[in-house]
């Protein structure tokens, strides 16, 4: 049969599509190959794993992924993770790069990974490269918990593991009970015995006090709160980091309803000290002066003045606050604006031997 | 609870884990010490005129708010007055001492604020 000139320019444009998608293909495997030529088992699972999903949103954590020590670089990665939460984009987590790790980092991540889940969000993600930090990131039962059945609003210890940590989440209400158990666990790895530390017992209380009353605008117990503890047996340490993403201390402040006790506050302060920046209300809070320079009478030790006044007091060491754009290591008495927002409030210290406790 | 008793233990009598200011914040809040145990106890007080110990020793530690909704709340909410609380009770607190300052200094912002 005789091909009409229509057919026959129809087939010709298929033959050339065909044509040019057999050397894209092929330019991309050659590419591919190219790439994959010297590279270690890590890298080539990067690539297959950008060339399965090349849809997701790929964020790489810093190299020194510890939140106490690289503040800012790892309150950025938190950043472009929830914006990415916040749009709904699926995420590659890129941990390949990692070389140091600490618990307040591991617990931030997990924590918004979390969110992802809740939120039917897919994400994926690797392991560190190097051993030291994969293996840190493992133990401290990131994955086990990532992926463990649980549900939301509901009281439970998600990972008790044998050799040295904890990771517990709980209500968004204040459950001492909970509180007083992990200082029994805690004193045994410091002490050898079951002791009570009722400067723990006070900073836990009023953390997640504050998460109940202050994480959410206008709403009491809105936010959940999480609880890292760390046990390291061989220095005789417990490590604490706590991690709220509410709205943090200073959205919270500027969000006050006309007939709280607070409206107009920050406004008032930054207006009285000299830079005014949240750095320095940071200060002036953790000290106990916030009140005072709005009063000009001392506020006697209430939620985070009274968490600082633990520290001073000696029954707890090394506290490290960071909420919005404002740190402070508090028993440096170093407070500092961040490049970042960090959303919420996240809250570091440790138990040593050193430490109050009693009988 | 019997009223006719000298000393009120907070661990014995009430919780070793007391909890946060009001019953909406979590279990054994200052808002439930207060109403069940502290204003039944300064009422008979007033009435036998007797002292109560107020021991604070031997839980696992408090929250500021509890302890400002309990004993601040006497003089906020139920209207007692702080010359009779300090005469009527004796808080006593050996393993952290702080805690008397502070409960003081929570009864006597309370009286300026009701005055």
């Amino acid at each position: 049969m005789k091909k009409n000139k229509k057919n026959v320019i129809v087939e010709r444009r298929i033959a050339l599509l065909r044509e040019r998608a057999r050397v894209a293909h092929k330019e991309w495997k050659r590419n591919r190959r190219r790439l994959e030529q010297g590279a270690d088992k890590f890298r080539r699972a990067t690539l297959n794993a950008r060339a399965k999903d090349s849809r997701a949103h790929w964020i790489t954590a810093p190299r020194i992924f510890e939140l106490n020590n690289n503040t800012d670089t790892v309150v950025d990665f938190i950043g472009l993770l929830e914006s990415s939460y916040i749009r709904g984009d699926r995420v590659y987590v890129n941990l390949v790069d990692v070389e140091s790790i600490d618990y307040g980092a591991v617990l931030a991540l997990l924590s918004i990974m979390m969110q992802f889940r809740k939120k039917g969000i897919k994400f994926d993600g690797n392991y560190p490269r190097d051993a030291l930090a994969s293996k840190k990131l493992t133990e401290s039962g990131f994955f086990k918990n990532l992926y463990a059945n649980n549900h939301d609003n509901e009281r439970f210890c998600i990972s008790n593991s044998a050799d040295n940590s904890v990771v517990t989440h709980a209500w968004s209400k204040v459950d001492t009970i909970l509180s007083s158990e992990i200082i029994k666990e805690s004193s045994q790895t410091i002490w050898g015995k079951q002791l009570r530390c009722q400067g723990v017992q006070r900073v836990i209380g009023e953390l997640m006090l504050n998460t109940n009353n202050h994480a959410a605008i206008g709403a009491k117990g809105a936010r959940n709160w999480w609880l890292y503890v760390n046990h390291d047996s061989a220095l005789k340490k417990v490590s604490f980091a706590f991690v709220d993403f509410g709205v943090g201390i200073f959205e919270s402040l500027k969000n006050k309803p006309a007939d709280n006790k607070w409206y107009g506050w920050l406004d008032k302060v930054t207006q009285r000290i000299k830079h005014g920046s949240n750095s320095d209300v940071l200060k002036l809070i953790m000290e106990g002066d916030f009140h005072k320079t709005v009063t000009g009478k001392y506020y006697r030790g209430k939620g985070l003045p009274g968490i600082a006044e633990v520290e001073r007091r000696g029954q707890i060491s090394n506290l490290i606050i960071i909420s919005n754009d404002a740190a402070g290591w508090v028993s440096q008495d170093s407070y500092r604006l961040l490049k970042s927002k960090f959303s919420g409030t996240y809250i570091y210290w440790e138990l040593g031997v050193s430490n109050g406790h009693c009988k | 609870m019997d009223t006719a008793n000298r000393v009120f233990s907070i661990k014995d009598d009430f919780s070793e884990t007391p909890g946060a200011r009001s019953r909406d914040e979590g279990d054994y809040s200052g808002e439930q010490l207060r109403e069940e145990y502290l204003r039944p106890l300064m009422n008979a007080a007033l009435e036998d005129k007797d002292v109560r110990i107020i021991d604070l020793d031997g839980t696992h530690g408090y929250l500021t708010s509890f302890l400002e909704e309990a004993f601040g709340g006497l003089i906020r909410v139920d209207k007692f007055r702080l010359s009779d609380i300090n005469r009527l009770f004796s808080i006593k607190s050996e393993e952290e001492p702080y805690l008397l300052e502070d409960i003081n200094e929570y009864l006597q912002d309370a009286e300026n604020e009701s005055n």
